[in-house]
């Protein structure tokens, strides 16, 4: 489906004939299926498959917050009404630990539930093997995507990437974003439309990448299928999988010849959001938003009218 | 849980991971992880056969426990894209009714079309548009007014304004949510069944829209020999709200078409030998809900 509220531009892409492929993804599971169904739907011509290595500073961050929760109770005021506010802001911040624990479990048991067996019949019919790199902005890095010059230089979500690395595809460098743009672009984009209970704004965004977080023209967005009763972890997977599928779309239409159309993004326009915006906050009002009920309400509201 | 002994026939509509604005407001998308679950919950509730199987082993009467086949309404292409495999897995194939402006690509669905006004906040428009049909606001919803007052004056209506606003490129595009006819020759090819839904999905089981019932099957039929060179005895009602169903949609049926033919309705039943040597057919819609909801809505509903 195409953006349907901005202008379509036609895309026109050189006609050459070696149209090769390299992706560039993380190891989790959806990122291995979208590599492995690239890898179905176009075989050959996919000439390299990345795979960025992520750091981990979990342990770090835990010591860094029983430190911080040392110094606040070494001040504490011990007065009645102080004890009170301590009890409420305790009993608040236990929730909002239940709710980030809940949205790990669920993160965990949709992806393995969307994609656990897919990606195991995937994995034997395909025996490509990824490359792991630790930067993909680093110089080693832009030094292999000149030697290699790929046509299509695709990418699931994942970090920017400069200027340097897209000057060397020869056709297009193609995003898939898991949110809504222009409306929500950046990071956690399907919770931020929860959370703003922005239930037709749960999509999908296949874009040309450009410099910016999702800014680049959009080639397809459309809506996922959302159900009643399902939690927003479920919504965020299925979102990946229908991405992986609409880039597929946008390749083989270039192969075949079709007229593709680009929709160009206006600018200063939706919210682009980062990782760090999305605090426990946040997550702990769409868990209440789901325990509520409250996207039940909004899906079944969409469907009236 | 055991089902008796019978023909089982579960409907779906569109199999896939998007839901456009053409579908949202009628709840026909199922995603394929629940779909795999469905035909998973249901290969261990009975045999999973294919349409024709299914007709052939309940008319000669030779059923000897539970049968299931899976139909797909209105020719989506999530259903040979993401359905088909699925359905390979169980080593099964499925049967889709087809409307043929649909994969011809003639027309959108024209309630696929409120659902897109309905989405481009036009539904003020199809309010004015509607009222000389008797549409009030605080009386009426769009969506069941247009259905419970069809005529081809109100689909004429929703054509114009959904043209108006649409952007070309995008009337184009939007196609793309139906299989066309190399999609549908890839079906026949893997041995699935066609079935014929119409030309255009009108009611045409319902007092409204009676007198267009013979030429929408023909003009389907004749559209599916030109382009498929493929002939389905198999006409399958579109809607068929049984609350509304006129009361004699039976007879027109046997007026116009011989005995080669079987009229296919809704109405959550399964099928035996009698209503199937009556030439009566019936499906069970699936819902989506999880699949052990969805056996246990299966067996009240055939008990």
């Amino acid at each position: 489906m195409l953006p349907s509220e901005l202008q379509p531009t036609e895309l026109y892409l050189p006609n050459i004939d070696s149209k090769t492929i390299v992706i560039i993804t993380k190891s989790s599971l959806r990122h291995q299926r979208f590599a492995l169904r690239m890898l179905e739907s176009f075989d050959s011509r996919v000439i390299k498959w990345y795979v960025i290595e992520e750091s981990k500073s979990l342990r770090k961050r835990g010591v860094t917050s029983i430190m911080k929760l040392y110094e606040r109770i070494k001040n504490i005021d011990y007065s009645f009404k102080s004890v009170i506010l301590l009890f409420h802001k305790g009993y608040s911040l236990y929730n909002q630990r239940k709710a980030n624990r809940d949205f790990i479990r669920w993160n965990n048991t949709a992806e393995n539930y969307l994609f656990k067996e897919e990606v195991a019949r995937l994995r034997k019919k395909i025996s490509a093997k990824p490359t792991v790199i630790l930067n993909p902005n680093s110089i080693d890095f832009y030094k292999e995507i000149e030697q290699l010059r790929p046509y299509f230089f695709i990418s699931l979500g994942g970090p920017l990437f400069s200027r340097e690395i897209l000057k060397h595809v020869r056709g297009c460098s193609i995003n898939q974003h898991a949110g809504h743009s222009p409306d929500f672009k950046g990071d956690s984009t399907i919770l931020w439309a929860l959370y703003h209970r922005e239930s037709d704004k749960i999509s999908s965004t296949v874009h040309i990448t450009a410099e910016g977080a999702d800014t680049g023209g959009i080639l397809r967005r459309v809506g996922v299928c959302s159900l009643e009763g399902e939690n927003p972890a479920i919504y965020f997977n299925r979102v990946v999988a229908l991405g992986t599928e609409l880039i597929i779309e946008v390749v083989e239409d270039v192969f075949q010849n079709k007229p593709i159309y680009y929709h160009p993004q206006p600018k200063f326009t939706g919210k682009t959001k980062l990782s760090f915006h999305m605090e426990r906050k946040v997550r702990y009002h769409l868990w209440l938003d789901y325990k509520e009920r409250v996207i039940d309400y909004l899906l079944a509201k969409q469907r009236e009218f | 849980m055991k089902l008796k002994t019978a023909w089982y026939i579960i409907n779906y509509h569109d199999i896939s991971w998007e839901e456009s604005p053409f579908l949202r407001p009628y709840s026909v998308v199922t995603p394929p992880d629940l779909f795999y679950k469905h035909v998973q919950a249901i290969t261990k509730l009975g045999e999973l056969v294919s349409f024709q199987e299914g007709y052939n082993r309940t008319k000669c009467n030779s059923l000897q426990h539970p049968i299931f086949s899976i139909t797909f309404d209105d020719g989506f292409r999530g259903v040979r894209k993401y359905g088909m495999p699925i359905l390979n897995e169980f080593n099964s194939v499925g049967a889709i009714s087809i409307c043929s402006s649909f994969f011809l690509h003639d027309n959108i669905f024209w309630r696929g079309k409120l659902g897109w006004l309905h989405h481009k906040d036009a539904d003020r428009q199809v309010r004015t548009r509607f009222s000389k049909y008797g549409f009030k606001l605080y009386e009426h919803s769009i969506k069941k007014f247009s259905l419970d007052n069809f005529s081809l004056g109100l689909i004429e209506e929703i054509d114009n304004l959904y043209r108006e606003i649409t952007h070309p490129v995008f009337q184009k595009d939007a196609f793309r949510i139906y299989d066309d006819v190399k999609g549908l020759k890839q079906l026949l090819d893997a041995g699935w069944d066609l079935l014929n839904h119409t030309a255009n999905h009108f009611p045409v089981s319902e007092e409204s829209a009676l007198d267009l019932f013979k030429d929408e099957f023909l003009r389907c039929e004749s559209d599916m020999r030109e382009h498929l060179n493929y002939r389905s005895k198999f006409l399958v009602l579109p809607f068929d709200r049984v609350s509304k169903r006129a009361k004699n949609t039976r007879s027109v049926f046997l007026e116009n078409f011989d005995e080669s033919y079987n009229l296919v309705y809704v109405g959550n039943e399964s099928n035996d030998f009698n209503n199937v040597s009556n030439r009566e057919i019936y499906r069970i819609a699936a819902v989506n809900s999880p699949a052990s909801d969805f056996m246990k809505y299966l067996c009240k509903i055939t008990k």
